[in-house]
């Protein structure tokens, strides 16, 4: 497992300030990416999006399928950028990774095991810090942040 | 194992017992033979119910797994290891679809047997490293509705089953090839480099073939694998003085180098026989 990183963004996407101050849920956010001459997005967004949709209805989640998608071809999930609003926090985000995990594993032989790459930007709590945390790996190294306050470790 | 009585029932009519008999004898024609018998009885049944079709769905993946175990036996013995690593790929994705769809996820003993069996034999091969393409694709058409799959006015999700077909995103003009990497975990593990059935490569495969045509072992009894590494002697380690520079090239001194690399640990995989195994 690669360890996270965490990118402090002292200069927030106009998106991201507007979708904070106006909405609520999750935004998934197309990206570039490598090289790519307009925002994609990851080949996973829409089954991830449709996954919350059909089983936590109670999450609002801006999603807009008409971008182009970029798929590797390789036996990971590869999950897009999402926006957090206030309503949602990064714990209640990488629980529903989590379950969206466990639920795809199903059928999984002896000692396979899924990986994921997650990316999610959010606002720190007390102050005008915005972060992206960017984690690829298993599911049991993503299952640690569940348990622990980011924000928190990200003031010391 | 699967939700309807009916499909149950034909499961339990039509043993698979002489398919494993005649693979254990190597009787490789016969039992592809039996497995026809087999898929004769189910292509009659007619219905409309989705559990129905749902359990012949998985039905047909227990006839492919065996069709495709047959034959990746039946391709080492004949020394055609290459080509028996697209069989084995094929059984191991019959598998994990069996796996998904069977009730309550439950796993057949006799399936659980060969899954173990053919996880130890996917690692005599020498595929490590596996190609994998990125692209940049308009959008995904599902395969049940014809909808965008990866909008929500398409109901139906990828890989999931219904009235007995897979949805299936299919990819709608692919504008770009962003990419060609090499992965260790690819979607496909049949995208490899070839190496010639002859090579070096296949030394695991070629030790198998020669166990299995002198009878010490057949495609039946081969029940579990112990993975310790051995130590083995280094063929390229040179005895130099110890302020010498070292034979790797690293242009240390010996005795900070390779001084103790004499032997080297490789990897070692004992099969486990059990001869008086037998599933029929």
């Amino acid at each position: 497992m690669k360890e996270p990183t965490i990118e402090i963004l002292n200069e927030p996407s106009k998106d991201f300030e507007q979708f904070y101050s106006e909405s609520n849920g999750i935004k998934i956010v197309p990206e570039f990416y490598n090289g790519t001459k307009e925002k994609i997005l990851q080949r996973d967004s829409g089954t991830f999006a449709k996954w919350i949709h059909k089983n936590h209805s109670e999450i609002n989640i801006d999603y807009n399928p008409n971008f182009k998608k970029i798929s590797l071809h390789n036996n990971e999930y590869w999950l897009p950028l999402v926006f957090l609003a206030s309503d949602t926090s990064v714990q209640i985000y990488i629980g529903l990774i989590i379950n969206f995990m466990y639920d795809k594993l199903k059928g999984g032989l002896t000692g396979e095991k899924k990986e994921a790459k997650v990316n999610f930007s959010f606002e720190c709590k007390e102050g005008d810090d915005y972060k992206r945390f960017n984690y690829s790996g298993d599911l049991e190294g993503l299952e640690k942040f569940k348990k622990i306050d980011l924000n928190k470790i990200l003031k010391d | 194992m699967f939700r309807t009585e009916l499909i149950t029932d034909l499961y339990q009519v039509n043993s698979f017992k002489l398919v494993y008999k005649n693979l254990h004898e190597k009787k490789f024609q016969n039992a592809k033979k039996n497995l026809a018998l087999i898929k004769n009885e189910i292509q009659k049944i007619i219905s409309q119910d989705e559990l129905v079709l749902n359990d012949i769905y998985l039905f047909n993946q227990i006839l492919s797994f065996h069709t495709s175990l047959i034959t990746t036996w039946e391709e080492i013995y004949i020394k055609k290891y290459s080509s028996s690593w697209n069989y084995l790929q094929n059984c191991l994705d019959s598998l994990r679809n069996i796996n998904k769809f069977s009730l309550n996820n439950q796993k057949e003993e006799v399936l659980n047997f060969f899954e173990k069996q053919l996880l130890i034999l996917e690692k005599l091969y020498p595929y490590n490293i596996f190609m994998s393409m990125g692209m940049e694709v308009d959008l995904y058409e599902c395969s049940i509705c014809g909808n965008d799959i990866d909008s929500f006015e398409c109901e139906h999700d990828i890989g999931e089953l219904y009235y007995g077909k897979i949805a299936i995103g299919i990819a709608k003009g692919i504008r770009d090839i962003n990419h060609v990497s090499m992965v260790e975990k690819p979607m496909d593990k049949r995208c490899v480099v070839q190496y010639d059935d002859n090579g070096h490569q296949f030394k695991g495969l070629q030790f198998l073939n020669q166990q299995l045509l002198s009878n010490q072992l057949t495609p039946i009894t081969i029940y579990d694998a112990d993975e310790t590494p051995r130590k083995k002697f280094n063929e390229d380690y040179v005895k130099l003085e110890r302020n010498e520079k070292c034979f790797c090239g690293s242009n240390k001194k010996f005795k900070k180098c390779c001084i103790n690399k004499q032997y080297i640990e490789e990897q070692h995989i004992q099969l486990i026989i059990k001869h008086e195994l037998t599933l029929w």
